[in-house]
């Protein structure tokens, strides 16, 4: 299965969405939007969260289809998009207060819903999104950027508008935060096989 | 043991890699396009030369208008107003300029006299709020924001403009509860300053999109 970032449409139906043509829109849309769904769920963590950037992503990418250069494949430029928007998001004010406020109630088990449809029976799965589910907004983002999407620590910090070591950092106390997720534990129950 | 904790981090990223990078979109295209479709006709062009020389005719006439009643009233109060469309660092200096003939002390002749008082601050009030208007056409002139945003730009832009709807909303409730001219006018000159770092981030955020590959 190609990472979003590997997507890419041809240059007819790019040309044909452009002028607004029905058919080549919604071939984009079929063609990007499981890949954007499924890095914004990752990145926002909240399922109704996840919906509105999905949302404003999506339009975002046909308002300004006239700008993307065909440079790189579309589902990086969309990527880049969606990235930011989820960024810009983990960076407000509104949401760290909200998080002050509401603390573990974003964390929904969502993954819970989807799993089961989409890959069937994989309690491995279940269980890495668990964990990637315990961790903070900004851990989260960081080590899924890093990991799964195969951005480097300058390029994290650019988006994040921090330092290197701030990514370096909350990378690190991802890795730990994991480790200990995955460590045997008796007082905790999980859906992987022992 | 560093080997070790390599290794359990390597595993976890592995673990992390096999989660499926697609998921079902909350909804399909058809939903898509109910929801939103205003919004994603064709896009337009960006500005059109049209609209730029409107917008344009608009800052000069309000700067002329602003400039003029300054003159009108009182000689000590003509601080030059300088709008520019090309570039809002002069409509940032302009703004600070206002703030500093604001916070200076009033002659004191129009001290002593209420109704000079009055006027003086109806009259700086306008300017300010001429200024304002100014800077919101300038800024409707330029290009909407870039498809790929930096964040930290982004979040000044936006920052700003919650702080302006509020000074709005603050503006008009003390409109409508009879607050003095003198209250009014320090609100006017803290949008001003606003409006101006709106703009001044704007422009860096549209030369940036321009420079960028």
């Amino acid at each position: 299965m190609a990472t979003l970032a590997q997507i890419d449409v041809p240059a007819e139906v790019l040309a044909r969405a452009r002028t607004g043509d029905e058919a080549a829109r919604a071939a984009i849309y079929a063609a990007v939007s499981p890949g954007v769904f499924g890095l914004v769920r990752r990145l926002a963590g909240n399922r109704a969260l996840a919906d509105d950037l999905f949302q404003e992503t999506m339009l975002m990418l046909y308002q300004r289809l006239a700008e993307f250069r065909a440079e790189a494949p579309l589902g990086a430029w969309v990527r880049q998009i969606a990235v930011t928007r989820c960024l810009m998001y983990l960076r407000s004010p509104w949401h760290r207060a909200r998080l002050l406020t509401r603390g573990e109630e974003d964390s929904d088990d969502w993954y819970e819903a989807y799993l089961p449809a989409t890959t069937g029976p994989n309690a491995e799965c279940l269980d890495v999104e668990r964990a990637l589910a315990s961790l903070s907004p900004t851990a989260r983002a960081v080590v899924w950027l890093f990991e799964v999407e195969g951005y480097s620590h300058e390029e994290i910090a650019r988006s994040f508008g921090r330092s290197v070591s701030f990514s370096k950092s909350q990378l690190a106390r991802a890795h730990s935060r994991l480790r200990e997720w995955f460590e045997p534990r008796v007082d905790r129950q999980t859906c992987t096989p022992m | 043991m560093h080997t070790n904790v390599d290794q359990q981090t390597a595993a976890l990223a592995a673990r992390l890699r096999q989660l499926p990078a697609e998921l079902p979109p909350p909804y399909g295209w058809l939903e898509f396009k109910r929801r939103s479709s205003p919004a994603i006709r064709p896009a337009r062009a960006a500005m059109s030369w049209r609209h730029a020389a409107v917008a344009a005719g608009v800052v000069v006439v309000i700067a002329a208008v602003a400039v003029r009643s300054r003159i009108n009233v009182s000689a000590p109060q003509t601080a030059s107003v300088r709008l520019s469309i090309g570039d809002p660092r002069s409509l940032g200096r302009s703004v600070g300029e206002g703030t500093l003939d604001a916070t200076a002390p009033l002659p004191p002749a129009a001290a002593a006299n209420p109704l000079a008082d009055a006027a003086l601050y109806a009259n700086e009030a306008g300017g300010r709020a001429a200024r304002s208007l100014a800077i919101e056409h300038w800024l409707a002139a330029l290009p909407q924001e870039p498809a790929v945003v930096r964040v930290g730009t982004r979040s000044a832009v936006t920052g700003l403009e919650d702080q302006l709807a509020q000074m709005d909303d603050l503006l008009a409730s003390m409109r409508v509860d009879g607050a003095g001219l003198e209250r009014l006018g320090q609100l006017q000159q803290e949008r001003a300053r606003l409006m101006g770092s709106l703009a001044q981030v704007r422009y860096a955020e549209v030369v940036d999109a321009r420079s960028s590959p």
